[in-house]
């Protein structure tokens, strides 16, 4: 049984409201699904909410997920990226945020190039690591400012003064190079 | 390629991104639906930015989470669960089951990693018996080290021999402590369970709660709109009652009056006989040979009145019969005075 087929009969059994099957998916996904909330809140109460968002939303809604949308993870990230942002746009607009423009551009993708780090890092997130540190640092910048940091590619284009011509097809030519790289991972291939 | 199509796909990663306003979703999404090469093209797009979620530093999650999220999610499923229409009860039973069978092959689990690893503790301390024993006496033994030191070998074989029951004794204590500690994290997923079914036993408590408060409203808008006084009441139709042989005196009437709020029975009788003790007179609407209790009546010289709000239909008789008492719920006396519907 492949992991699409598996995953599939893991959903239908929760959207049978198997309480067990919930259970399984949570442990199976509980440790990246926090770390990547993580990433995005950079506030491990933050990143707790989220997931429990996360999983009261595949609880209540597991129905809604086909398999045409691509694999469960897919959806499962997906998921926790739109909760996050949404927490981080409501924390950005009651707080007074850090205004973006003072970051600089040449950290932004600070912890990837962390190589210690890669040691803990499954087998997996090490080659999308690696794949995403291949790409050129401007593409580096805009899949960390707008896949991490939540920003919009207008955004993007507004605060750093780029054209949104050239942020959207930077964001092209990256998601087509990592798309390039890590084409047996996407289709569940293993890679061990 | 029509210039539909190449605006289209110019969206297909904002689209991915989740940056798309309402409207231009819902027109890249119809452009999707006919388009298969696109929606293949998005399903690739989707799952390489799904992927990059994976290069993230890993973090360790916040003791307890699990148990927190699992008993919230589940416990604030009650309404869905009798939507679909399954157990809540049953449902938090079976993860609270799963859970406590986890709990307890982790802390089996935990236990045989302890036993083995104080065992290669103990093999590689028995290899290096003559270095390690100093180690050992001089932390556990420290007064038989004193006066064994003459015989390093003698101390060796002295301390490992009686280390020995003690490392026994280390491990049955960190087993216990272990296995306490594994016994209070399954108490701990438990009560986090248990919370989370109190508080759906709360909500589901509170929704009938609401529903009882509906229905009380319901009946004082009833009682209310009972005593409003009647407007445009009605005679539907009014029978005389005649006494039976025992009683050809009595006499009575029965109407059946329609308001606004419903069809009321009105029955009044006269020239009754006394009653003595506990007996009271009962009125009966008789269907289909099945009597209907329409309440009781006290006659006072030998009059007596009662209404009684009916169900709407064809009844064959009104009858009022002496009761031994008034607390009947089938005639037990003698019929006194009927009066034929039909």
């Amino acid at each position: 049984m492949n992991e699409k087929t598996e995953d599939l009969q893991l959903i239908q059994r929760i959207a049978d409201r198997d309480a067990g099957a919930l259970e399984h998916l949570y442990d199976t996904y509980e440790r990246p699904v926090y770390a990547f909330a993580y990433r995005l809140l950079n506030d491990s109460m933050a990143a707790e909410e989220a997931v429990q968002e996360l999983f009261m939303r595949i609880w209540n809604n597991a129905g809604r997920y086909d398999s045409s949308y691509g694999k469960l993870s897919t959806w499962m990230f997906a998921l926790t990226r739109n909760i996050s942002i949404d927490m981080l746009r409501r924390r950005s607009a009651r707080a007074a945020a850090i205004p973006v423009e003072d970051e600089h551009l040449n950290a932004v993708l600070d912890e990837t190039s962390d190589t210690e780090l890669t040691v803990e890092r499954t087998l997996e997130g090490e080659r999308v690591l690696a794949a995403l540190q291949e790409l050129g640092d401007e593409q580096q910048q805009v899949i960390d400012l707008i896949y991490y940091k939540g920003l919009t590619q207008q955004e993007v284009s507004d605060r750093y003064a780029i054209p949104l011509g050239t942020v959207k097809s930077r964001v092209r030519l990256a998601l087509k190079q990592l798309h390039k790289r890590l084409a047996g991972m996407e289709r569940g291939e293993s890679q061990a | 390629m029509s210039e539909r199509k190449e605006s289209m796909m110019e969206l297909a990663e904002a689209y991915v991104l989740g940056e798309l306003d309402a409207t231009e979703q819902a027109e890249y999404e119809a452009f999707l639906h006919d388009d298969a090469e696109e929606r293949q093209r998005v399903t690739e797009l989707r799952d390489t930015t799904g992927m990059l979620a994976l290069a993230v530093r890993p973090a360790a999650p916040p003791t307890g989470m699990k148990a927190r999220i699992l008993a919230n999610v589940l416990g604030s499923s009650g309404a869905v669960d009798t939507q679909q229409g399954h157990e809540p009860e049953a449902l938090l039973e079976q993860a609270r089951q799963g859970i406590e069978a986890e709990a307890i092959r982790r802390a089996a689990e935990e236990r045989s990693n302890i036993i083995q690893a104080t065992d290669t503790v103990q093999g590689s301390a028995g290899a290096n018996a003559s270095q390690g024993a100093h180690v050992v006496s001089l932390s556990d033994h420290a007064q038989d080290q004193t006066t064994a030191s003459d015989s390093k070998k003698q101390l060796s074989s002295a301390t490992r021999t009686d280390s020995e029951p003690r490392n026994a004794q280390t491990r049955i204590s960190r087993s216990l402590w272990a296995g306490a500690a594994a016994l209070m994290a399954a108490a701990a997923v438990i009560l986090a369970i248990y919370s989370g079914q109190l508080r759906s036993e709360m909500n589901e408590m509170r929704s009938n709660l609401t529903a009882m408060e509906q229905r009380t409203s319901d009946m004082e808008q009833q009682l209310a709109a009972a005593n409003e006084p009647a407007v445009g009441a009605q005679v539907d139709r009014t029978v005389a009652l005649v006494g039976s042989e025992d009683d050809p005196n009595a006499s009575g009437m029965a109407a059946m009056v329609q308001d606004d709020t419903g069809t009321r029975l009105v029955v009044q009788a006269s020239d009754l006989p006394a009653l003595s003790g506990n007996e009271a007179y009962q009125v009966w609407l008789i269907k289909d040979g099945q009597p209907i209790n329409a309440g009781t009546f006290l006659s006072g010289d030998g009059k007596g009145a009662l209404t009684y709000t009916m169900e709407p239909g064809d009844y064959d008789m009104v009858a009022i019969t002496l009761e031994p008492d008034a607390e009947g719920d089938q005639p037990r006396g003698r019929m006194v005075l009927t009066g034929a519907l039909t």
